[in-house]
């Protein structure tokens, strides 16, 4: 439930500036255990496949 | 090859392995800016596991650069104007070089590290206009005068419009896919670990290695061009002409030779007629050494001959002549081009076209090696590029989706489009041409039009084509201040 866990930590990110402001500027691995901590569980490679859609989307 | 480095002096070889360097690393640039395009549907997907892809992405660019020919590569070149190529052996002429390198170079890798949309044919194309537009300047000519406007109204073209088809074609794909295929979870975004069903899955696969196949052959030969101005302008009697073109070949070059010869004679007055009304423009007293006339062409075709005659390959030529049959060749083939577009169409029953790609044949050509080197650079610019992806937490991330079907459609269009412009010879935003596919899916998906892409696309137009342009007048200016 990758994608799925990525959207649901993206949300509760989002529910609080704090909690936001925690991962920013925060490397990949990191973010991802913090997320597994938290009880949102996907790999770097998937955040980064979400971030490369991003940019395909975006033609950047 | 290594025979040919070791015979040129110390200076000589610093600047052939400085030049070379940067016009390797515009290349890995290149490559690490565009990986995200090429596999990131086949990673989100599921489709193949993120090593697997990146992998095969760059050996598929890789090959892409040796499969799409050379023609991409030399409608780069042809860009800049004649006279400017036929200078390239001149200080002024590694002004150029230096000014198009360093400044396609410089706004390639500050948009990406500042996330910025950007387009590498633009910011390339961008910084070719800008240098042929300070040298017209610099020589007191009309800033016009600087490009071959010919080549750039078709290369802008080509830039327009594969956008454009992209969008459509994919929207249309993607509507077709949604009456032939019935499977409702083809038509949604990924669920779970799970990859696709076996057939959306090949086809997501197959479709995202021909992107990055295709991005190999256009984006690759943009690379190739760009070196081969710095051979022919640091080695020119040892890169000018192609020393390994077959007899047949050479006879054949001979022979358009000839025609033009008898042509340009039969054409006379008419020629005069077109001076004098101002279909052809004369050209003003020019501080460059050279300097290529419709006038001038019967002698330039002359003189093609006479030097063939003496020689039954290119190989025999002298290193200090090919510089001038390459010349001559290059200004017999301008001056071509000038009567083809004449208003009253005075060819007669002669192709010229068809003349004019067999005697620039020892002209457009890329050794081997150069091939080879293009192609490891921009393979792995695209397995570094993975690596070098920043995640950047926000709205954008989290509301991106995509389903199988609308991934399917926009690689499949965009492979087959980029793949059609290798075979007309013409350079496209491999970028552009992907993300308006997925934007044309978004758009027949009644998803919404994607704004992002859009501005995106606009700000290539707006904004990289005419930084890259000033970026890259302003550094001629100062290379050649220098020189």
């Amino acid at each position: 439930m990758s994608q799925d866990a990525i959207d649901r930590f993206l949300s509760w990110l989002q529910a609080d500036k704090d909690r936001l402001l925690l991962v920013g500027g925060m490397p990949v691995d990191e973010l991802v255990a913090h997320a597994a901590a938290q009880g949102f569980v996907f790999t770097v490679e998937e955040l980064k496949a979400r971030q490369a859609l991003v940019h395909l989307v975006e033609g950047t | 090859m290594f025979e040919i480095f070791s015979s040129v002096d110390n200076h000589t070889l610093l600047l052939l392995v400085v030049s070379l360097g940067i016009a390797l690393t515009f290349e890995f640039v290149n490559g690490f800016h565009d990986t995200a395009n090429a596999v990131a549907t086949v990673i989100y997907t599921k489709s193949l596991s993120a090593r697997t892809a990146v992998v095969l992405s760059g050996i598929c660019n890789f090959f892409g650069v040796s499969l799409g020919g050379i023609a991409v590569a030399y409608a780069i070149v042809h860009l800049l104007p004649v006279d400017l190529l036929v200078s390239v052996n001149t200080n002024l002429g590694l002004a150029m070089v230096f000014s198009l390198l360093v400044s396609a170079i410089l706004w390639n890798f500050g948009t990406w590290y500042l996330g910025l949309p950007a387009s590498s044919s633009h910011t390339l194309i961008g910084s070719i206009l800008g240098v042929g537009v300070a040298n017209a300047v610099r020589e007191g000519l009309p800033a016009g005068a600087g490009v071959n406007w010919h080549k750039a109204f078709e290369v802008g073209l080509s830039l327009f419009i594969s956008p454009v088809i992209g969008f459509v074609l994919a929207g249309g794909l993607l509507l077709v896919l949604q009456r032939m295929l019935k499977n409702p979870a083809l038509h949604q975004p990924p669920v779970g670990d799970a990859p696709p069903p076996p057939g959306m899955r090949a086809a997501l696969i197959v479709s995202g290695l021909g992107v990055s196949l295709a991005h190999g052959s256009n984006d690759g030969q943009k690379g190739v061009g760009l070196v081969m101005l710095i051979l022919i302008g640091i080695l020119p009697g040892v890169y000018a002409l192609d020393v390994d073109t077959p007899a047949a070949e050479i006879a054949a070059v001979r022979q358009a030779a000839a025609r033009f010869t008898d042509y340009f004679d039969a054409h006379r007055l008419e020629i005069e007629k077109a001076y004098r009304a101002g279909d052809i423009q004369e050209m003003p007293q020019k501080a460059s050494a050279v300097s290529c006339d419709v006038r001038g062409a019967v002698a330039a075709s002359e003189a093609i001959q006479q030097r063939l005659a003496l020689y039954d390959s290119i190989a025999a030529v002298p290193p200090a002549e090919r510089w001038n049959l390459r010349t001559d060749i290059l200004c017999l083939d301008d001056a071509a081009r000038i009567m083809e577009g004449l208003p009253d169409g005075s060819t007669g029953q002669l192709n010229i076209g068809e003349l004019r790609r067999t005697l620039r044949r020892p002209t457009e050509y890329a050794p081997d090696w150069v091939i080879m080197a293009v192609s490891l650079a921009l393979g792995i610019g695209t397995m570094v590029g993975w690596k070098r992806i920043v995640v950047t937490i926000g709205e954008k991330i989290g509301k991106t989706r995509l389903s199988y079907a609308q991934g399917a459609s926009a690689q499949i269009v965009a492979m087959v489009t980029i793949g059609l412009a290798d075979g007309l010879g013409l350079p496209v935003s491999t970028t552009h041409v992907l993300s308006s596919g997925v934007a044309g899916t978004m758009a027949a998906h009644k998803s919404g039009l994607q704004m992002r892409t859009l501005r995106s696309i606009a700000m290539a137009w707006v904004f990289t084509l005419p930084a890259a342009m000033l970026l890259g007048a302003g550094l001629f200016f100062l290379f050649s201040r220098l020189a």
